[in-house]
Order: structure tokens, then sequence, then C-alpha cells
């Protein structure tokens, strides 16, 4: 079974209907919501009454624009984007929870991206964190606010060096210094991991959100998916499109983050739509891509024939052979040019043999 | 198995030095007359391999190595995505800017920038508001501003030398630059023991040194 055809059965088994949609959008939501974006770069196009359309570099928006009440659900699309200065057709599959989002939906959903990982390997870690923690942090800490920012991408970037420069420079105090720089390192299974933050940090609006977490981590209990669940607060998916929970999900075999995703209430909030959302992307491309091809040949028999061998007893043949399960294919003898990519390679004589006809 | 990508020169032989003493030796990586690229010690669980400095990155980046060692320079040029796990105070240099000693910023033409480093030299001038014209060079950057080819260079300094056999000083300090260990976002999270065993490894050799 392809991963999305597994994908798409997990999705519907926890009761997430597929979204269908048209590869066209109008532009102007583009144009509107650019902060939720990931790249300005568009490909437009005219539609015959005039009116500028889009290929869909982004499905989240299209959802939500045609979302009028709470529903749930997943889809497996096509995406145009740009990568390495070209634009790429790239596939992609994920779902959407829109409504009022308590603490058991949102672990329905961090537990559907965990179900959705080990689809594509068992051996998978879920990295998952409240992206505004750090800042949460910072402000009860009373740091400087321009170096919000700066600290926030040395935390992305794991650079536990930069607090050190920062406290030499007397931006820091040794305490946050040591704090931040624990906080880079910290990667704990998600209630160890809570438990060891509780430790370093006691600001009662940095303790609030761990509470959050914690209550996350019981229901994720419920699902059977701990054992996978890694917190690192260093995880900053996009600032601007999430708030709150954020989750990134990775498979041993492939160098390159496949799944990502959080809690993103602005973007509701900013079409006026009166409701939050949580969801994630699996990028398919990059699963497909990376995947090692198990696959060593086309099929299982190629026959050939000649002239001098009876058609009819030609196709009775094949059909033995396919109805015992061997995938064939019938070549004249002398267009078999890719023989090596076929297990056996038969004359008809030979194969009559092996179907028992 | 750890996967290391170690800089081609200097700056790799000093690193192997320290992961050596550190106890991530592999003696055959010393055999200057050899020309394998892959270097593995079975025992300790590391391969290394020598790769081109402005390489290094790439392989982190896309898995081919867990580890690697690469300058800031390398990092903030091409912002691979990766982890910068430790500061290894070597390598140690400095980005800047450099011409002329007398050279007048004329504000009312974009001022012209011959280097290696456009995505740096573009992102320092715009943090400063100033309209700039990049010339890319692949070397002997301190050429262009002596045959006027531009008004300044964008390069990293060492100890100054160069500049300073061609008549030119350094005019602003964009960045200071050293070596940094680095690691794949998703080995770090899969080999996290190993990478930060071997992280607290090199930082303990640094300890030592000073």
């Amino acid at each position: 079974m392809s991963l999305e055809v597994r994908l798409n059965r997990l999705f519907e088994t926890y009761g997430y209907r597929r979204f269908k949609m048209s590869k066209f959008e109008e532009y102007d939501l583009y144009a509107e919501n650019r902060d939720f974006l990931t790249s300005s770069q568009v490909i437009t196009f005219n539609d015959l009454d005039g009116k500028l359309l889009a290929l869909k570099p982004d499905i989240t928006l299209s959802i939500i624009k045609g979302t009028a009440e709470p529903r749930k659900v997943y889809y497996n699309e096509m995406v145009y984007r740009v990568r390495d200065r070209h634009y790429r057709e790239i596939p992609q599959a994920g779902v959407e929870c829109i409504g009022t989002i308590d603490p058991y939906l949102e672990s329905e959903v961090i537990a559907l991206a965990a179900k959705a990982l080990e689809a594509v390997d068992e051996d998978y870690i879920l990295r998952i964190s409240d992206i505004g923690f750090i800042r949460t942090y910072l402000e009860a800490q009373k740091v400087k606010e321009t170096y919000h920012p700066f600290i926030i991408d040395a935390m992305a970037g794991k650079n536990a060096d930069y607090m050190k420069q920062l406290a030499a420079k007397g931006i820091l105090t040794e305490t946050q210094k040591d704090v931040l720089a624990g906080l880079v390192e910290l990667y704990l299974p998600l209630k160890k991991g809570i438990k060891e933050v509780r430790r370093m940090v006691s600001a009662p609006s940095c303790t609030a959100l761990l509470d959050h977490l914690d209550e996350l981590c019981s229901i994720l209990g419920g699902f059977g998916v701990l054992d996978h669940i890694y917190l690192d607060l260093s995880l900053m998916n996009s600032m601007d499109y999430y708030n709150g929970v954020v989750f990134q999900g990775a498979v041993s075999d492939i160098p390159f983050t496949v799944l990502s995703g959080g809690r993103y209430d602005r973007l509701p909030e900013k079409m006026g739509k009166p409701f939050g959302a949580i969801g994630f992307a699996v990028y398919m491309d990059v699963v497909e891509n990376r995947r090692r091809s198990s696959k060593h040949y086309d099929g299982d028999i190629l026959i050939t024939y000649t002239d001098r061998d009876r058609a009819s007893m030609l196709a009775k043949t094949v059909s033995a052979l396919c109805a015992a399960g061997y995938r064939v294919r019938a070549v004249r003898a002398g267009d078999e040019a890719d023989a090596t990519r076929w297990k056996k390679v038969l004359t008809l004589k030979e194969a009559k043999k092996e179907a028992g006809v | 198995m750890i996967n290391v990508a170690l800089p081609k020169g200097r700056l790799g032989d000093k690193v192997y030095e320290k992961l050596a003493a550190a106890g991530y030796e592999c003696p055959e990586l010393l055999d200057k007359k050899s020309r394998r690229l892959v270097f593995e010690n079975k025992e300790k669980g590391v391969r290394y391999f020598s790769v081109k400095p402005t390489d290094v990155a790439v392989y982190v980046e896309r898995g081919a190595a867990d580890v690697g060692i690469a300058g800031k320079d390398i990092l903030l040029e091409y912002a691979p995505d990766v982890y910068e796990l430790l500061d290894l105070g070597i390598g140690v240099c400095r980005m800047c800017i450099a011409g002329y000693p007398d050279f007048y910023d004329d504000t009312d033409r974009p001022l012209r920038v011959a280097t290696k480093f456009p995505t740096i030299a573009r992102a320092y001038y715009e943090g400063k508001g100033r309209d700039i014209d990049i010339i890319k060079l692949h070397g002997s950057i301190e050429l262009a501003p002596i045959l006027e080819l531009s008004d300044v260079i964008c390069d990293i300094v060492e100890t100054g030398s160069t500049l300073k056999e061609n008549n030119l000083v350094v005019l602003e300090e964009v960045e200071p630059i050293s070596a940094r260990f680095i690691a794949n976002r998703i080995s770090w999270q899969f080999k996290h023991e190993e990478i930060m065993a071997m992280k607290h490894a090199l930082e303990a050799q640094m300890e030592e040194t000073r």
C-alpha cells in the first residue's frame, strides 16, 4: 500500500474528511495573507474574465477561507512553490482541525502526526515545544527586548555560545545564561523534559505553559504515542504563523524534517473566523525522494515468443501465470531490451512448463 | 557510527588533533601521502572524510555527514539548515570591509563591493541602509580596488598582511569569525548521545588548551 493511501486511511479512521480542491485560487488570498506564506513567490495567471488566479502555494489558507464552522479535514494535494530557484510541484498531505481547540483536540492532532510518522518509518521522533515559551521566559526575566529575536534565532540554531557572548556583554545574567544554554541542550522524552524545565524555570507565566504541556502529555499517553515524543524548546517553526504548541517530525533514514505543524489561531482570526485551528503537513516529496527503492524488478516473468509460436498457446500461458499471481510481460523475441529488469526471462516453451499448461 | 566532515587544510588538521586527543583517533588520517577520502575507526565508532571547507555545510545539511566543522563565514553566507553546537574558538579571524586608507564613501551612487561573500555583504549594507553593487569574485579579492573594479572589498582578515602588502586597510568590522561544530538536525535527534558526547569532548579539549 502506498504511503498516500495509508495516510488517507489513518486520517479517515480518526474521523477526518478528505478536502478536495482545485489547483487554482484567487491571487488576492495570498496578497492579503502574505505573513502566512513561506514565500511571496506565486505562479499567477489571468482567468478569461481578467481575474488574477494563482496555482496554490499553500493548502491551509484555502481550507480556512472556505470554512464557516468547526470541522476536521485532511488533504493530499499538490502545492506550487519555489525550490532551488525554480518553481516546483510538491505533493503535500496534512490534517487541519478547526473549531474551539481544547487540549484533547490538540493531543489528537499531535497523536495523528505521530501515527503518520510511524506510517513513514517505525523509527521516528516527534519533537514538540511551545513556540511562546522562550519569549515568555525572556519577558518574565525582563531581558532587553531588542535582543529577543537574536536569542530566539540562537535557540533555533542550538547555539549556546551566543548566550555566553551575551552574558559576557552583560545583557544576560549568569543565571539567565545558564538557563537558556540549558534549554538549548534540553532534549528529553516529553514527561521527563517538562519536569526538567520546571527545575530550571519558575516564573508563573512559564509554569502555566508547562502545565498545559503536562496536560497534553497525559492525553498523549492515552493515545499510546508518548514513547516517540520529545520535548525540545528550541523548535521555532515559523513564528508569524504559529502560536502555542508546535511540533516537527523526523525518521532516522531521512536527513530532513518530514512533518511539521502546530497551533495557528492567528490565521482564522485574521480572516474574521470565530475559531482556532491546529494542523500539520507531511512533506511527501521529501519522503518519496529519499526513500530507497526496494524494487529491483519490473516484474516476475518476461516471455519471449516468435512467429513460430502459437498465439493462442501464448495467451493461455500468460493467463495461467497471471492467475498464479506472477507479473508477466510477453514480448517478441528481439524486443526484450530491458530483460535485466525481470526476474526470469523465458521462451514460450519454458514458460509453458512453468505454468503447467 | 558517527560521520564527521572535516575541512581540508590547516583548520581540519587542528580540529582532528582535538578530536583524536578526545578519544576519536583514526591514525590513518595523518598519512599525508594517502589519497583516500574516507577514514574509519570502527572501534571508536567514527568515520572521517575531508572535504573542501565550503562544502562541509552541504554534507552536514543533507545528512551525508552527521557533524562537521565549518567557519562562521560559511554559515552566514550559505545559511545551511544545521545546528550550530559549539564555537571551537579556533580559526579565529574577522569579516571586514577593506579599502584604501583615504576611501571616501560617495553616497550619491551605489557602493561597489567586491567579495566572495555576497550574502554577508548584502545583509551588512542593508542593515546600514546603503545601496550596493555586488561584484562576486572567487579569489584575489584585494585586486579589485587596486584595478578600480570596486570601491571596497568584503573579505576575511586573519593577520592583515595581505591587505598591508597591497596598501589596503580595514575600514569596518562586519563580524568576528571562528570555526563551529555543526550537526545535521535529524542526526542530532537520532544519534543524540554520540553527537553530544563528541561536543562535550571537544569542549573539554578547549578547556584544557585554555
